[in-house]
């Protein structure tokens, strides 16, 4: 079990994540930072607009870089 | 308390937090409604033979334990008590409905601000809150539990509050420097809670 943080990119800020998520394996990484973006464009969505730019930035407890997950790879778009 | 056992006492939370939970079949889990201290946990259970849902401790704390048997007498023989009980359960009610609004109905910054506002003004009413600060019992997870959104999605819900200067925090402790200015943000009203009642049903 390791502790990550899920950092949010967005509109050139950084939301950060001081608390993080105990997790076990990169599998639980990538789907907790998918749910995460996908609920926060869920919200967004329901006053018009979805924020595809953003990106999750998840660190582990010594600040190395597990993952980012740009906002486009958590949703399917079909024109 | 576990989902399908018949419960043999009634809890009383003396301190510490709990909160009441189901899950879906595939895992997710909603939190229903949080306890604070001084709160009974299981009124529900009390004329019900078994749990429809889980009771867990949010933190550590203690309960006095009530025989459920020897509270039924007392409810039948006592009327005060009986009504003071009804009343508990009538409010415990009222929350459910406050909190299906919420989830859904309101977006993730009312939803959340709602939350705060809530637990704010029942601490206040036990007398366990300084002028409207509080430590947070909780994790972002279990937040995310209770607002049915994520840890990701309440993180950002926080840091934007927090950056529009409706609470301030430092660690798990949470302030409010603008409350009727959160309240408003939450779309919050305490009538749900009927603090008066519950305050005249504490005293028999």
């Amino acid at each position: 079990v390791h502790a990550l943080f899920f950092h949010l990119r967005e509109s050139g800020s950084l939301v950060l994540d001081e608390e993080g998520l105990d997790l076990v394996d990169l599998d639980a990484v990538a789907a907790a930072a998918i749910a995460g973006a996908r609920s926060v464009i869920a919200g967004e969505v329901m006053s018009g607009r979805i924020p595809i730019s953003a990106v999750i930035e998840v660190d582990d407890e010594h600040g190395r870089r597990v993952l980012d997950l740009p906002f486009r790879d958590a949703v399917q778009l079909d024109d | 308390v576990r989902e399908g056992e018949q419960p043999d006492a009634c809890g009383v939370l003396v301190s510490g937090f709990a909160y009441r939970q189901k899950l879906t079949s595939d895992g997710a889990r909603q939190i229903l409604a949080l306890h604070i201290p001084g709160e009974p946990l299981d009124f529900q259970n009390l004329f019900l033979d078994e749990a429809d849902h889980n009771v867990q401790m949010l933190t550590r704390g203690e309960m006095a334990v009530i025989p459920r048997e020897e509270l039924q007498t007392l409810a039948r023989s006592r009327s005060a008590i009986g009504h003071a009980i009804l009343v508990t359960i009538l409010v415990e009610a009222s929350i459910f409905r406050e909190w299906i609004v919420n989830v859904g109905r309101r977006d993730a910054r009312t939803r959340l601000a709602h939350v705060l506002c809530e637990f704010g003004a029942r601490l206040e009413a036990q007398g366990l809150a300084e002028d409207y600060g509080y430590q947070l019992p909780m994790t972002q997870e279990q937040l995310a539990d209770v607002l049915g959104l994520t840890p990701v999605h309440v993180n950002r819900t926080i840091k934007s509050l927090e950056a529009e200067g409706l609470i301030a925090r430092k660690g798990r402790n949470i302030s409010f420097p603008n409350w009727h200015k959160l309240q408003e943000a939450g779309d919050f009203n305490n009538r749900y809670l009927h603090l008066n009642q519950q305050a005249a049903g504490r005293v028999v």
